[in-house]
């Protein structure tokens, strides 16, 4: 397994320079100018050249390419052209605020897809199957930042016109924690943050569970044919035990692999979440970075996306063998 | 376990709730000692660029710079005119060369590492400032300059050429800490930490935390001078980034948000109808056209310009698309500058008078198909804008209102860089384009209209006439305002007869304000000009 992990790795190196050489190219040929937020007639052209020269923007595309190639080899990501600081500094405090959200939208994703996926096998063709089918198509095609929106104007700011409401159901809008953070115990803390995940997590996850509901269904009806599981209910086992025990977890299977699908789509739908719900992630940015044309700060976060991405697929593929014992990555020794 | 959650979250938020009771106190019933104290929360949906004054041109950033963290050497009074900050008097001499304007500077205001601010930091900074290395965005406003000399630690002159409103650049550069730049070489100035991780001030608040994309956390500088106001109110100064302006008016009204910097126009009436929250608004230093490439055919004429403006209901577009939020505009000088002429009524909203000047300037609708031509030239063309939910609505109307005289308008929304990019292209790469200005209270127009700079990067509208040339020549120098105003006068009737730009309105800033917070002042100067003397009711703090 070991080995199999090197080589996974090692195969990504060529993939992410690709993703990253692809990325600089697009990023030159596009149209814009970072030095176009300065554009005002108080800002005297020379003034602009040299901002351009400071930042070596004057230079050859290829000159370009090669000075951030040799500065990103060497372990360091360059500067932001728009907030003038080093982007590791910027990627450390971004990072784990995105894998926090898309870890709980994950967690989301998961429990309560399957657990809908499990009712709707177990209850086919029932009235509350088609119901559940139907919500799900409908969460399914909405897309993340609208549903973001959505949330915001509801859970969030109608409410608060609604006298009855209960304060449990009001949101915050936005951000990671509240203004007060700072001062607040370490169980407030965890509270505080747990509500300010909540919209950006739905929003973030709710389509993906939809579809992962559909997946354990179908996954589901196809075991609950299967001969051991009429076995199992000819020995007598209560139906919660042969559901959950002995179908789940060959249902689950084809789950497992939907993982590495989720991750990348996680990751991608947190660029538009993160700017709804003004929370500090990488997502939001890469967005600034893109709209701004940090060419610098956009190569440090495509890379980081791509790693992650490469190493959620890993990840994903590994799962897979640790579930399904069939599976083997490594050469059989004869 | 999900209600359990929910009874938490709802204890949590009940207990937070307390404080959110308003209640718009008396100024008065509070005494000055029970108003310390408390956290405000600013908020925008625009990024801080940084703390440096070296780097930033951001109207945020020089709010929080000049207001904040950092002290002007002067500051203007309700009136415009300067007085006294961080400088405590100041007196000119004329020389053989110009002017030399002495600064005496407050002996008491320290960094806020507790080195004291001294006359050595205005010199490292105006010569900063000066170095084209460092690449200073508003070099421009000491481009009349020319030393700084250091005559005791408190006390430095500078040595200029005679201009009208030479004092304006005091009020928006802050001297910056030479004990703690000065060692690094001017290119580097800009991405030196001092900017966004390690600021420090000598203003009212102190730098705390900055979490980027998220928020810049300041508190109180209990050292501030009492000939300065002293402590400012409040514990802590708060400022957030909110990108989208439905969460931001959701933070509002939560309570979470005090201040709501530039509201959008359409949330404005939501506002001012929820309990607790108002709006402030003022006349500001912005004002929107739409610029004609004077390179094109159809804009070459002074005639066909004019026409446009008078087929352009301005009135409407102030009140469809801001609301009610702005003034129909007449010039590139605002209403708040001196010399704003009062009797020149704009361009009225007439659509007749329009068609009859597109007609006598050879325009005319041959082949009956709603769009003028003049031999083989369409009276057709696009008008770019950036994506700006308001722009956009203009653009339409403007497109709806030319149609009706027979002119044809592309509107097209452009992302903002890369339109940047098409305006400010020596091959001008635009037939119009709408856009807003924030106009300095040291107005000089010769960038964008003098004749000398029909090929520089802000001469968009092509536009040169002498005489327009001779009087912004003229008024740079004339201290006289009452000799300057006539001339003042004479370019702005020049300019709406001429209409290279197509002025359409003077900009009415609205910010949202939680009742909770008290003494606010806002005006043209700036939104944050009285932060120090916010106060927060005790039970109505967080």
């Amino acid at each position: 397994m070991t080995a199999y992990i090197f080589r996974r790795l090692l195969q990504a190196i060529p993939l992410v320079f690709g993703i990253l050489t692809l990325v600089f190219v697009i990023l030159q040929v596009a149209p814009g100018d970072p030095m176009a937020i300065y554009m005002h007639p108080s800002v005297a052209p020379e003034v602009l050249e040299q901002m351009r020269e400071n930042y070596g923007l004057d230079q050859p595309v290829h000159i370009q390419y090669v000075r951030w190639l040799k500065s990103f080899l060497s372990g360091d990501l360059g500067t932001s052209l728009t907030q003038n600081r080093p982007i590791a500094a910027i990627l450390a405090e971004r990072i784990p605020n995105t894998l926090l959200l898309s870890g709980t939208s994950l967690l989301l994703i998961f429990a309560i897809g399957i657990a809908i996926g499990i009712v709707q096998a177990v209850r086919q063709h029932s009235k509350l199957d088609h119901a559940l089918t139907l919500g799900a198509l409908f969460i399914y095609s909405m897309p993340s930042f609208w549903l973001g929106l959505m949330l915001i104007l509801i859970l969030a700011y109608r409410v608060h016109w609604v006298e009855w409401w209960p304060e449990a159901l009001k949101f915050p809008p936005s951000g990671m924690d509240s203004v007060n953070y700072d001062l607040l115990s370490t169980w407030g803390k965890f509270t505080d943050r747990l509500d300010h995940l909540v919209l950006p997590s739905i929003a973030l996850g709710v389509s993906s569970a939809a579809s992962v509901a559909r997946y354990t269904r179908s996954s589901m009806l196809e075991v609950i044919r299967q001969d051991y599981i009429r076995t199992a209910r000819a020995k007598g086992l209560p139906e919660r035990t042969v559901i959950l025990k002995h179908a789940l977890k060959n249902a689950l299977l084809p789950i497992i692999t939907l993982l590495g699908l989720y991750l990348p789509f996680l990751f991608s739908g947190a660029v538009l979440v993160e700017v709804v719900f003004a929370w500090p992630g990488m997502g939001r940015a890469i967005y600034d970075a893109i709209q701004q044309r940090d060419y610098p700060t956009v190569m440090a976060t495509t890379f980081v996306f791509a790693v992650m991405v490469v190493i959620a697929n890993l990840i994903a593929d590994i799962l897979y063998a640790v579930v399904d014992p069939r599976i083997r990555y490594e050469r059989e020794r004869r | 376990m999900r209600t359990g959650l929910f009874v938490i979250w709802g204890a949590v938020l009940l207990f937070a709730g307390c404080g959110e009771a308003e209640r718009a106190e008396d100024s008065a019933a509070v005494p000055d000692a029970e108003r310390y104290g408390g956290t405000a929360v600013v908020a925008a949906s625009y990024e801080v660029n940084s703390m440096n004054q070296f780097a930033s041109i951001d109207e945020i950033s020089q709010e929080l710079q000049n207001f904040v963290l950092l002290t002007t050497l002067i500051r203007y009074d309700e009136d415009l005119q300067p007085v006294p900050y961080l400088a405590e008097r100041w007196d000119t001499a004329t020389t053989r060369a110009g002017l030399r304007l002495t600064f005496q500077l407050r002996d008491d205001v320290s960094w806020h590492d507790g080195v004291p601010t001294t006359a050595h930091d205005v010199k490292f900074t105006f010569d900063r400032i000066k170095d084209p290395a460092t690449a200073y965005p508003r070099a421009s406003l000491l481009a009349l300059y020319d030393s700084a000399v250091v005559s005791d630690s408190f006390t430095v002159a500078l040595y200029l050429t005679r201009h009208p409103g030479f004092m304006d650049a005091w009020r928006t550069i802050s001297p910056m800490p030479a004990h703690i730049l000065g060692g690094v070489p001017p290119a580097g100035l800009r991405h030196h930490p001092f900017g966004s991780e390690s600021p420090v001030g000598n203003g009212p608040f102190r730098f705390v935390e900055h979490r980027s994309g998220d928020r810049w956390v300041f508190e109180a500088n209990p050292d501030f001078p009492e000939g300065l106001g002293g402590r400012p109110y409040v514990d802590r100064l708060v400022y957030r980034v909110i990108q989208e302006p439905t969460t931001l008016l959701g933070e509002l009204i939560a309570g979470e948000v005090d201040v709501y910097l530039v509201v959008a126009p359409a949330q404005v009436a939501q506002i001012e109808a929820n309990p607790g929250t108002e709006v402030v608004t003022y006349a500001n230093r912005n004002y929107a056209f739409i610029n004609w490439n004077g390179r094109r055919t159809f804009f070459q004429d002074p005639q066909v310009r004019r026409a446009l403006t008078l087929a352009i209901d301005r009135g409407s577009i102030v009140e469809v698309a801001r609301q009610g939020l702005g003034r129909v505009a007449n010039g590139p000088v605002p209403p708040f500058h001196w010399a704003y002429h009062t009797d020149l009524e704009p361009l009225p909203y007439d659509p007749d008078s329009a068609r009859a000047l597109l007609e006598a300037a050879g325009w005319v609708d041959q082949d009956g198909d709603g769009v003028r031509e003049r031999d083989v030239f369409k009276a057709s063309f696009e008008i770019k804008t950036n994506p700006d939910a308001t722009r956009q609505e203009i653009l339409t109307l403007v497109q709806a209102d030319l149609a009706k005289v027979g002119v044809d308008v592309r509107p097209r929304v452009q992302e903002s860089q890369s339109l940047g990019q098409d305006i400010m292209s020596p091959e001008r790469r635009f037939d119009a384009f709408l856009l807003g200005w924030r106009a300095d209270f040291n107005l000089d127009d010769r960038i964008i209209f003098a004749c000398s700079q029909l090929e520089g990067a802000y001469q968009w509208a092509s536009y040169c006439n002498p005489r327009v040339d001779e009087i912004l020549d003229r008024v740079a120098m004339m201290e006289d305002r009452s000799q300057a105003l006539p001339l003042w006068h004479e370019y702005q009737e020049i300019l709406r007869w001429e209409q290279p730009y197509t002025f359409l309105y003077y900009d009415v800033r609205a910010n949202a304000v939680r009742q909770r917070i008290q003494d606010v002042q806002m005006d043209i100067r700036g939104d944050l000009l009285s932060v120090k003397n916010w106060w927060i009711a005790p039970a109505d703090r967080r």
